[in-house]
């Protein structure tokens, strides 16, 4: 169960030397890990034994960077902080995790991480435009491109988002970038029930405020509605104001207006579900964090089960729901390892019925099987399948972390 | 080969029943070419499956025969993908055209391929939303279509393109296997975004899931003119680098003007060299906000003029204009050539320039209309003698503008499709080991070749047959 990482490090300073070590361990058999910082490697199930890490960490170097064409082309090994960082001095954001320091630009695409203003602009897969890729045989290839529309070849790009670098290892990517907007402000209400959150969401979902997110949270405290919305001082001002109208009537017990700063730290708080459901402050308890999507219609039975589930076994729980992109996130803690593993079975059983359940973070014992983290092979099983063998014949990459053991 | 092609045929008949197969060649000719106006190739046959099993089985058929197929919908795509090559069977899917279901509270729509684009926003219309996707043909082509292309529309600058509303959809695969390929958010890899823009050659899509969205609160639409293209594009520019995201913004040279002006009298104002059209959407609380800002930048840069079409029956007209451009071209020139490229939006100036500079080299008269907040060209060349020389005249310069996009780092296609048409042109973007990896995926999926063969992929000079031809211009 216990699978040491190896001290082998592949460490490629560009393409031409990813190509070269790619090749050099193909020749040798290796099975390869794909890395950027490590800090999502606790990610996906346990992975199997594999013969070195092929890191990305030298990777960071920004090819192209035009602010007018609001686009960017970059080296995925780039820090986010670094990222953040560049793009703030032209007044610029990378609206994926913007408020995130930690970990590699690679590692986000390639577990295609949630981020709080996903709902405002899109998840990483809507802001990728082209990349660059290694495959396990040393194949360097670019697809797509640097401009905002294209339709060139196949998107090869979005395939690799989210593939856990099960494919091959992304080397460089283009990305859509935004100009910052005027104004970042949320508003957060509390409300007595859980289900009365949810109703408050609806109801601004039901309007035409376009808030940036709408995230109902729960567990710690009192329930609350958390609404954000970005642009213009007057667009900002007035659709927060007709939006926390709607909500309030749901019967709402507080309201609490946040300017851009304290909007930016509850931001900083809900970019990273794991971060958020389970704090560090708490120790180093075990914890779990579920990860479900779906109908947005069927978040809130899944979500009223699963707290219900957690409540009588006595599991502290936290949730984060974003009822407008059908997605919940769930926060399971406990001293009581037994009672964790399997109230996180029954909310994970639960969420599949109808819908989507995945693990985001689980005690390893929890992450030996692939299918215990992303639950059974989904309907077109097959077809990636014939993808992966279509890449990584040899399963180089594959190191069992993903989906059907890929 | 198992069994002789007229074997094919009539086994086919047998399944669909007679009428839903054609053979007779006056019946044929519709099927020849789609939109674009410079190839054709005869099909063996059209076959109009109801519904996903009889696409299974058609595809199995032809698999058992080693006949291609390739699947169509309203045949108006520009970049000759829908064309039988290899001696292939159409497989026309416009009569699998029901709306399936239309779930309000999730906000997504499921219709089969041969749905037109429109009929999914008046459909969902009484309920508040919209399908955001709006392609200039949107009246006629189809859901399929849209998925193959991964179609974008003047207002896709805001609101995204196909791959960004799809959620799902029904395959029967190259091999005849019926697959659901689910949502972008159930674990495992993001097939969803691999199928949509490939064209139709890995498998034919029976069934589609769209998200719709809340038809925006607010709209404010403007037409600006200004005394050339350069100080247009400039505004472009300024326009984004403001960080104002328009739902769209479009730009028409002055011969589209004139055209419009000529074949409907639309007014315009006269002496514009071009005109932008710029609409912001969303909600009411900083729109008019918005559009002054618009405004201003405009005026900063050099318009002449800045209107705002301020009733529905005003932005209406302003919007046939620009759906109508091409169909106005068709009556100053007899024929013309759409390209499609696209380039980084700053390099809108110098893009412009060496366009008129290659239609004046060749004597020819080129026309631009196109999507300029995205940088989406379609320059479209003009021409009225149907001659070898002047076709091969149009074909040169086309690709000494694609050329330009690739140069400028841009794409040879922004929406259209590479199709048969921009096959080669391919070399020019992507190296060898870039066209590879493509190939991988296209073995493994398609592993008989006969999905579709002869799009998108380049396969050297020679390895098809097709009869250029330029055709009357007719939208
Ligand atoms: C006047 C005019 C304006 C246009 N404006 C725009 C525009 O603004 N934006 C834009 O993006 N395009 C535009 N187009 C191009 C064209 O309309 C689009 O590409 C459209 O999506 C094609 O749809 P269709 O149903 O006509 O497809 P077809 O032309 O029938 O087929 C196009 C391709 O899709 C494949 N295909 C069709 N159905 C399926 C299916 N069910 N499964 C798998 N593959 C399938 C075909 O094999 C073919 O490769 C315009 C075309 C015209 C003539």
């Amino acid at each position: 169960m216990n699978r040491a990482v190896p001290d082998v490090v592949l460490e490629p300073g560009d393409a031409d030397e990813a190509a070269e070590l790619l090749r050099g361990a193909a020749s040798n058999g290796l099975a390869l890990l794909v890395r950027g910082h490590g800090t999502r490697a606790s990610q996906g199930a346990l992975p199997r034994d594999v013969d070195a890490v092929f890191s990305t960490a030298r990777l960071g170097a920004v090819e192209t960077y035009e602010p007018g064409d609001l686009t960017l082309t970059v080296g995925c090994g780039i820090g986010l902080a670094a990222l953040h960082d560049l793009l703030a001095e032209r007044g610029q954001w990378l609206p994926l995790q913007a408020e995130r320091r930690r970990g590699t630009l690679g590692g986000l695409l390639a577990t295609a991480a949630d981020g709080v203003v996903d709902l405002g602009y899109g998840r990483p897969r809507d802001l990728v435009l082209g990349a660059r890729v290694a495959l396990a045989d040393g194949l360097v290839a670019r697809a797509r491109g640097r401009v905002v529309k294209n339709v060139a070849g196949y998107d090869v790009p979005r395939l690799l988002v989210g593939s856990f670098g099960t494919l091959g290892a992304l080397l460089e990517v283009s990305l859509r970038v935004a100009p910052r907007p005027a104004r970042r402000t949320a508003a957060l209400l509390g409300y007595a029930s859980v289900a009365d959150a949810l109703l408050a969401a609806e109801r601004v979902r039901e309007g035409r405020d376009e808030p940036v997110f709408v995230d109902v949270l729960a567990g710690a405290c009192e329930p609350q509605l958390a609404l954000g919305f970005d642009g213009s001082e007057e667009r900002v001002a007035g659709c927060r104001r007709r939006a926390v109208a709607a909500a309030e009537r749901v019967g709402c017990t507080g309201l609490m207006l946040l300017d851009d700063d304290a909007s930016a730290e509850l931001r900083r708080r809900l970019d990273d579900p794991v971060a958020h459901l389970l704090p560090e402050d708490e120790g180093a308890r075990p914890g779990v964090v579920v990860r479900w999507s779906g109908r947005p219609s069927l978040l809130g039975g899944w979500l009223s089960a699963a707290l219900a589930a957690a409540e009588r076994a006595g599991v502290a729980v936290r949730a984060d729901a974003r009822p407008a992109l059908g997605l919940g996130f769930l926060g399971l803690t406990g001293d009581d390892a037994d009672a964790l593993e399997a109230t996180a079975r029954e909310v994970l059983t639960l969420g599949r019925r109808r819908g989507a359940a995945v693990l985001l973070a689980a005690p390893d014992t929890l992450r030996g099987e692939p299918e215990d983290v992303w639950g059974p092979p989904p309907a077109d099983w097959s077809l990636m399948e014939r993808t992966a063998q279509a890449l990584d014949p040899q399963r180089v990459f594959s190191c069992g972390r993903f989906v059907g053991g890929l | 080969m198992t069994a002789t092609p007229d074997a094919l045929l009539a086994s086919l008949a047998r399944r669909l029943g007679q009428d839903r197969v054609l053979t007779d060649p006056s019946e044929l000719v519709v099927y020849e070419a789609d939109g674009s106006t410079m190839h054709d190739v005869t099909p063996r046959a059209v076959v109009f499956p109801r519904g996903t099993e009889e696409v299974a089985a058609v595809v199995q058929a032809c698999l058992a025969n080693g006949v291609a197929f390739v699947a169509r919908g309203a045949g108006t795509g520009l970049s000759g993908g829908a064309m039988a090559l290899d001696g292939g069977i159409v497989v026309a899917l416009n009569r699998m055209d029901r709306i399936l279901g239309i779930d309000v509270e999730d906000r997504r729509a499921t219709v089969e391929p041969g749905v037109r684009n429109l009929a999914v926003s008046e459909a969902a219309a009484r309920h508040g939303l919209f399908y955001a996707p709006d392609p200039s043909s949107q009246a006629v082509c189809t859901l399929g279509g849209n998925v193959a292309h991964n179609s974008g529309g003047p207002h896709t600058l805001k609101h995204g393109v196909t791959v960004n509303h799809v959620l799902g959809v029904q395959l029967v695969t190259p091999w005849g296997e019926v697959v659901r390929v689910g949502g972008p958010d159930r674990p495992g890899y993001d097939l969803l975004a691999l199928l949509t823009g490939a064209e139709g050659t890995l498998g034919i899509v029976t069934e589609v899931e769209v998200a719709l969205r809340r038809i925006p609160e607010g709209v404010r639409t403007l037409l600006a003119s200004f005394p050339d293209v350069d100080r247009a594009s400039a505004a472009v520019s300024a326009i984004i680098g403001a960080g104002i995201v328009p739902a769209a913004l479009e730009m028409m040279d002055d011969v589209v003007v004139g055209a419009l002006e000529a074949a409907f009298g639309f007014a315009f104002p006269s002496d514009a060299g071009a005109l932008l059209l710029v609409e912001s959407d969303g909600p009411e609380p900083g729109l008019d906000r918005e559009a002054a800002d618009v405004a201003e930048v405009c005026r900063a840069h050099g318009a002449l003029d800045v209107r705002s079409a301020d009733t529905a029956a005003e932005r209406a007209e302003v919007w046939t204009a620009r759906k109508k451009a091409f169909g106005a071209l068709g009556r100053v020139a007899r024929h013309y050539y759409t390209q499609d490229g696209v380039i980084p939006r700053t390099r809108l100036p110098d893009m412009l320039r060496h366009v008129r500079e290659v239609a004046a080299r060749h004597g020819l008269r080129v026309a631009n209309v196109f999507h300029a907040g995205d940088g989406n060209l379609h320059p479209c060349i003009l021409f009225d003698e149907d001659d070898a020389a002047t076709r091969a005249k149009v074909l040169e310069a086309g690709a000494e503008i694609l050329r330009h996009c690739v140069e400028l780092g841009g794409s040879l296609t922004g929406e259209h499709g590479v199709g048969v048409e921009k096959r080669e042109a391919m070399a020019l973007l992507f190296s060898e080991s870039d066209l590879e990896l493509m190939r991988r995926l296209s073995d493994a999926w398609d592993p008989a070749g006969l999905c579709n063969p002869g799009k998108v992929l380049p396969m050297g000079a020679g390895c098809v047959e097709l009869s250029p031809r330029a055709r009357q211009a007719a939208l």
